[in-house]
C-alpha cells in the first residue's frame, strides 16, 4: 500500500515536471503603461480604456488586416436601396459571461445605452449619432435606420461594444469595475480591478470562437519606463508594453526576451500656421512665410526623416509621406515621404525670397510622444541647416495643448492616430477647413484650407462604394500633401517585448491586446 | 479644546485659499478641454462637452459653482473617470498612508541608533561612515536610488519584486499589506526609496542634538547620581534631542504622504502620489483641487499631533503658547 502511493506520488510529481511548460503559460501577468479610466466600454474612446475593454466585450463587425470588415456578433449585413435601412444577421449561440443568451434586445439596448452615457470626455455618441432607429425584426435580425446615407456606419459600429441588456437601463460606468455590471461575450471575462494597480481577467471557457491560451491574466499597470522593463529582466511578468526605443536594443541582446516593434497608425507630422497675413513665432519678416507653398516645400525636403527613424527612434517606426499608414483604408501606396533634399530646400527658400532665411521658433511637446522632445530639437537643427534662424522650445503636453490650440505657435509638432480603420476621420479632423459649425477641422491648429480637398472629402464621406470611397480619400489626402499642407514625419513605433515561449501578434490598431497573446506550446 | 477649534478653523481657511490659488494655477496652465477630449470628436461635440464640464464659463463662476458644491459635500467629479474625486482619493490614500508610515518607522529605527552612535563616538570611523552614509542619502537623487535598489535587488539578486502593491491582510479591521509576508516584501523597496532622505536627516539631527546635550550640566549631573550611562542615555539624553526629531519627523510625513509621486511611480504603487501627477499631467481639476485640500488638512491635523507630542515629551510646553 505504501509503495503503490509513493509510485502514485513520484508519478504525479513526474507529470507537473513534463507538464511544466504549459502549465505555467496558463496564468499570466502583464504590464501595460497606460491605465483605463474606466471599465465600462462604451464609456471613453481612448486607447487605454479600449485595449482592457476589447478583451473582454465584442462589437457587431471587426476591422480586418486589410482594411476591410469581418463578422463578429454580426455575420451578415446589407444595405437596402435607399441607403438608410440597412438589416444585420446576428449570430446565435453566443452566450454572455453571466451566461445569458445574446440577442437583438442587446444590440438595441447597447446602441440606446451609448448616447446616454455623460460627461465622457472622448464619447461614443457621436459615433451612433446617425443612427435614427434601432429595431429587431426577429430575435436575431436587426434593422438599423440612418437618418442619412452613412457609408461609414460599419467603422462606427465596429468600435461599440455590444453589452447585455441584463444590467439594466441608467447603470452607472462605475457599476463595470467596481460591480458586477461588466458582462460582455469576449474571449476573455471581467475578474476584478484595483484601480492604479491591476485588471484581472479570465477565460470564458464558452466562447463561440477559438478559446484563448491562457486561464488568467492579471494586466498590470507601470507607467514608468525603467521599472516596466526591470519587471520583465526580473521574470515578474511575461510581456510589457511600450517598451522604450532606446532599451530596444539591449532587450533584444538579452536571452529569453523577444521584441516586437511595428510602425503604429499615429502619425507625427510639423504644422505649419497658414491662417493669417502674420504668424506670432517668425521673425526677420513681417510677413507670415507659411503661406508661400515653395516655403512649406522647402521645408518639407529639409527633413531627413530617415535619420528620425533611425537615430531617435532607434528604428522604432517607420517615416511617413501622408496620413494613413499601409493597411489603413485610404492609404495611397504612391505617396511616399518627401525626399530629403537640402539643396532644393536652399533653392525653394531662395525662390521664395528668403534666401537668408528668416528667424523660426519651433515648437513640441516633451512628454507626450515617444522621443518628442529630441524630435523637435533635430528637426529645428535641419531647419537651421538649410539657412533659418532656428530657436526649439519644448513644453510639458499639459501646457502645449492649450497654447497650441490657441494658435500661438508657426511651427509645431503634433500627432494624429486613427483608430477607426480609415483614414477619413483623421483628413476630416486635422486637414479639413476649420468651420465650427459644420464641425470640421478641429484639430486644424495651423488652419489650412483648401476648399478643392474639402469637397473630395466631402464626396467620400457620401460615397457607398467602397472601391470609390478610397479613391476620394487618396484623392484627398493627395491634394493637402501636394499643397504641403502639413509636414508627416514617422508613424509611431509600437514595441512590445514578450518573454520565450509567449507569440504576441500585434492587430493594425497597435494595442496592447490579450487576445493577440499566444502561447508558442 | 480651544485650541483645537482654532485650529481646524484655520485649517478651513488655508483650504479655500488654497481652493482660489490650485483653481487659478490650473487655470494658468492649460485648457483641460485641449487635453481631454478625444482628437476625433467633432466641433460640435467638443463644444457640448467644454459645457457639459462647464469650462465654457468665467473662471470666477467655475469657482464659485465648485464652492458652492464642496459646502454641500460635493467636489466635483473627476474629468477622466467621471467618479466623485473625493472618493477616488479616499480609494488610493490606505497605499500612500501605509508606505509613508513604513518609511517614517524605518526612519526612525534605523536613523535615531545610528544618529546616537554617531553622536556618542564623533571620532570613530564607523560614525564617519554612518555621516558619510548620510550625506549620499541626502544628495543623491530620489529616482535613481529607486531604480538602482530595483536592478540591484530585484532584477539582479532576485530577492524583492520589482514593482506593485502585494496582497493586502486585515487585522483588527485595518487592511494593509502590513500583515502579508508578500505584502511586506512588495512594501520594502518603495519604503526603504521614500525613507532615505529623512533617514539621513533623522540621523544628523540626533547626532547633532547628542554633541550638543552630552557636555551640559544636567548629563554630568545625573552621572554624578551614579545612574548607569544606558539610563543617561535613554532617558536624560534623548528626552532632550527628540524635539526637534519630532518636529521634522512629524512635518515629514505629511510631505511623505503628499510628494511619494516619484517612488509611487517608479515603483507602480497604486496610492495618491501617482493618481495626483496623472492628474496633473491631463488636468483633472477636480482631483488636483480635491486632493490638495486634503493634503491642507493632513498638515494641519500633524501639526497639531506634532504640538500634542511636545507636551508629552517636555511637559513645560503648553499647548496655548505653541499655538500662538
Amino acid at each position: 500500500m505504501k509503495s503503490t502511493i509513493r509510485t502514485l506520488a513520484l508519478g504525479t510529481a513526474l507529470a507537473a515536471l513534463m507538464a511544466g511548460s504549459p502549465a505555467l503559460a496558463q496564468s499570466l501577468t502583464v504590464a501595460l503603461q497606460a491605465e483605463p479610466s474606466s471599465i465600462d466600454p462604451q464609456f471613453a474612446t481612448t486607447g487605454q480604456n479600449q485595449q482592457i475593454a476589447l478583451n473582454m466585450f465584442e462589437t457587431l463587425v471587426t476591422f480586418g488586416d486589410d482594411g476591410g470588415f469581418v463578422p463578429s456578433l454580426a455575420t451578415e449585413w446589407s444595405v437596402a436601396d435607399d441607403q438608410v435601412t440597412w438589416t444585420f444577421n446576428l449570430r446565435e449561440g453566443v452566450t454572455f459571461h453571466d451566461g445569458s443568451a445574446f440577442n437583438a434586445q442587446d444590440v438595441i439596448f447597447s446602441l440606446e445605452r451609448v448616447p446616454s452615457i455623460e460627461n465622457s470626455p472622448a464619447p461614443f455618441a457621436p459615433r451612433v449619432a446617425v443612427i435614427e432607429s434601432v429595431t429587431a425584426v426577429d430575435d436575431y435580425t436587426i434593422e438599423i435606420v440612418t437618418s442619412r446615407p452613412a457609408p461609414t456606419l460599419l467603422n462606427d459600429l465596429g468600435t461599440i461594444y455590444i453589452v447585455s441588456d441584463e444590467i439594466g437601463e441608467g447603470m452607472a460606468s462605475d457599476q463595470f469595475g467596481f460591480g458586477d455590471a461588466a458582462i460582455g461575450t469576449g474571449p476573455y471575462q471581467f475578474v476584478s480591478y484595483t484601480p492604479g494597480d491591476r485588471v484581472v481577467i479570465a477565460r470564458n471557457d464558452d466562447y463561440w470562437g477559438e478559446a484563448v491560451d491562457f486561464e488568467q491574466i492579471d494586466i498590470r499597470f507601470i507607467s514608468s519606463d525603467a521599472s516596466r522593463v526591470a519587471s520583465l529582466q526580473a521574470g515578474e511578468v511575461d510581456m510589457i508594453d511600450a517598451v522604450p526605443p532606446n532599451d530596444l536594443d539591449r532587450l533584444r541582446a538579452l536571452d529569453g526576451i523577444e521584441v516586437i516593434a511595428v510602425a503604429s497608425a499615429r502619425m507625427v507630422y510639423m504644422g505649419f500656421d497658414q491662417g493669417g497675413e502674420t504668424t506670432p513665432m517668425v521673425t526677420g519678416t513681417d510677413a507670415n512665410p507659411f503661406l508661400d507653398v515653395r516655403v512649406r516645400e522647402a521645408l518639407a525636403h529639409a527633413i531627413d526623416r530617415q535619420a528620425i527613424v533611425s537615430r531617435i527612434q532607434f528604428d522604432s517606426g517607420e517615416p511617413a509621406g501622408q496620413f494613413a499608414p499601409a493597411g489603413i483604408f485610404g492609404h495611397d501606396p504612391d505617396l511616399l515621404p518627401t525626399e530629403y533634399n537640402p539643396e532644393r530646400a536652399r533653392e525653394l527658400l531662395a525662390e521664395a525670397g528668403y534666401a537668408d532665411g528668416f528667424g523660426l521658433t519651433v515648437h513640441g511637446p516633451n512628454d507626450r510622444y515617444i522621443n518628442d522632445g529630441i524630435v523637435t530639437q533635430t528637426v529645428g537643427q535641419m531647419w537651421a541647416q538649410v539657412g533659418l534662424n532656428v530657436a526649439v522650445e519644448t513644453l510639458p503636453f499639459n501646457v502645449y495643448s492649450g497654447r497650441a490650440t490657441a494658435r500661438e505657435f508657426s511651427a509645431f509638432l503634433f500627432s494624429f492616430g486613427i483608430t477607426t480603420g480609415e483614414s477619413g476621420l483623421g483628413l476630416r479632423n486635422v486637414l479639413a477647413t476649420y468651420d465650427e459649425e459644420r464641425g470640421w477641422g478641429a484639430n486644424n491648429r495651423f488652419r489650412y484650407s483648401n476648399p478643392e480637398f474639402d469637397e473630395t472629402l466631402a464626396a467620400a464621406f457620401a460615397e457607398f462604394d467602397d472601391a470609390e470611397r478610397e479613391r476620394l480619400l487618396q484623392e484627398a489626402t493627395r491634394i493637402a500633401m501636394d499643397d504641403y499642407a502639413i509636414t508627416p514625419l514617422y508613424w509611431e513605433g509600437n514595441n512590445w517585448a514578450v518573454r520565450d515561449g509567449l507569440i504576441f501578434s500585434p492587430s493594425p490598431d497597435g494595442r496592447s491586446l490579450m487576445t493577440n497573446l499566444s502561447s508558442a506550446d | 479644546m480651544v485650541f483645537v477649534i482654532r485650529r481646524l478653523l484655520q485649517a478651513v481657511l488655508i483650504a479655500l485659499v488654497m481652493s482660489v490659488l490650485v483653481f487659478a494655477g490650473v487655470f494658468a496652465v492649460g485648457n483641460p478641454a485641449d487635453i481631454l477630449i478625444d482628437p476625433e470628436a467633432t466641433q460640435t461635440d467638443r463644444l457640448r462637452l467644454i459645457q457639459q464640464f462647464g469650462l465654457d464659463r468665467p473662471l470666477h463662476e467655475q469657482y464659485f459653482i465648485f464652492l458652492g458644491n464642496v459646502l454641500q459635500g460635493d467636489f466635483g467629479n473627476s474629468f477622466v473617470f467621471n467618479r466623485p474625486a473625493l472618493h477616488i482619493i479616499f480609494e488610493r490614500m490606505p497605499a500612500t498612508l501605509e508606505l509613508a508610515f513604513a518609511a517614517i518607522l524605518i526612519a526612525v529605527v534605523i536613523g535615531i541608533p545610528l544618529g546616537l552612535w554617531a553622536g556618542l563616538r564623533p571620532n570613530a570611523f564607523s560614525s564617519k561612515t554612518i555621516m558619510a552614509g548620510s550625506i549620499l542619502g541626502f544628495s543623491l537623487p530620489n529616482f535613481w536610488q529607486g531604480i538602482m535598489l530595483i536592478l540591484l535587488f530585484s532584477v539582479t539578486l532576485g530577492w524583492l519584486p520589482v514593482t506593485g502593491r502585494g496582497p493586502v491582510g486585515e487585522f483588527l479591521g485595518i487592511r494593509s499589506s502590513f500583515f502579508t509576508l508578500e505584502g511586506l516584501r512588495h512594501l520594502a523597496l518603495p519604503a526603504f526609496n521614500l525613507a532615505v532622505g529623512l533617514l539621513a536627516l533623522v540621523i544628523r539631527l540626533t547626532r547633532a542634538g547628542t554633541l550638543e546635550v552630552m557636555p551640559q550640566d544636567f548629563i554630568r549631573f545625573a552621572r554624578a547620581k551614579g545612574l548607569r550611562e544606558r539610563r543617561v542615555i535613554f532617558i536624560h539624553l534623548l528626552r532632550n534631542i527628540l524635539i526637534p526629531v519630532v518636529t521634522v519627523v512629524g512635518m515629514s510625513f505629511g510631505g511623505l504622504i503628499a510628494f511619494a509621486v516619484v517612488t509611487e511611480t517608479i515603483f507602480a504603487w497604486p496610492g495618491m502620489g501617482k493618481l495626483i501627477i496623472d492628474s496633473i499631467n491631463v488636468l483633472d481639476r477636480p482631483i488636483i483641487v480635491a486632493y490638495l485640500m486634503v493634503i491642507v488638512l493632513v498638515f494641519i491635523l500633524l501639526n497639531l499631533i506634532v504640538d500634542i507630542l511636545y507636551s508629552i515629551i517636555d511637559p513645560r510646553i503648553r499647548l496655548e503658547e505653541a499655538g500662538q
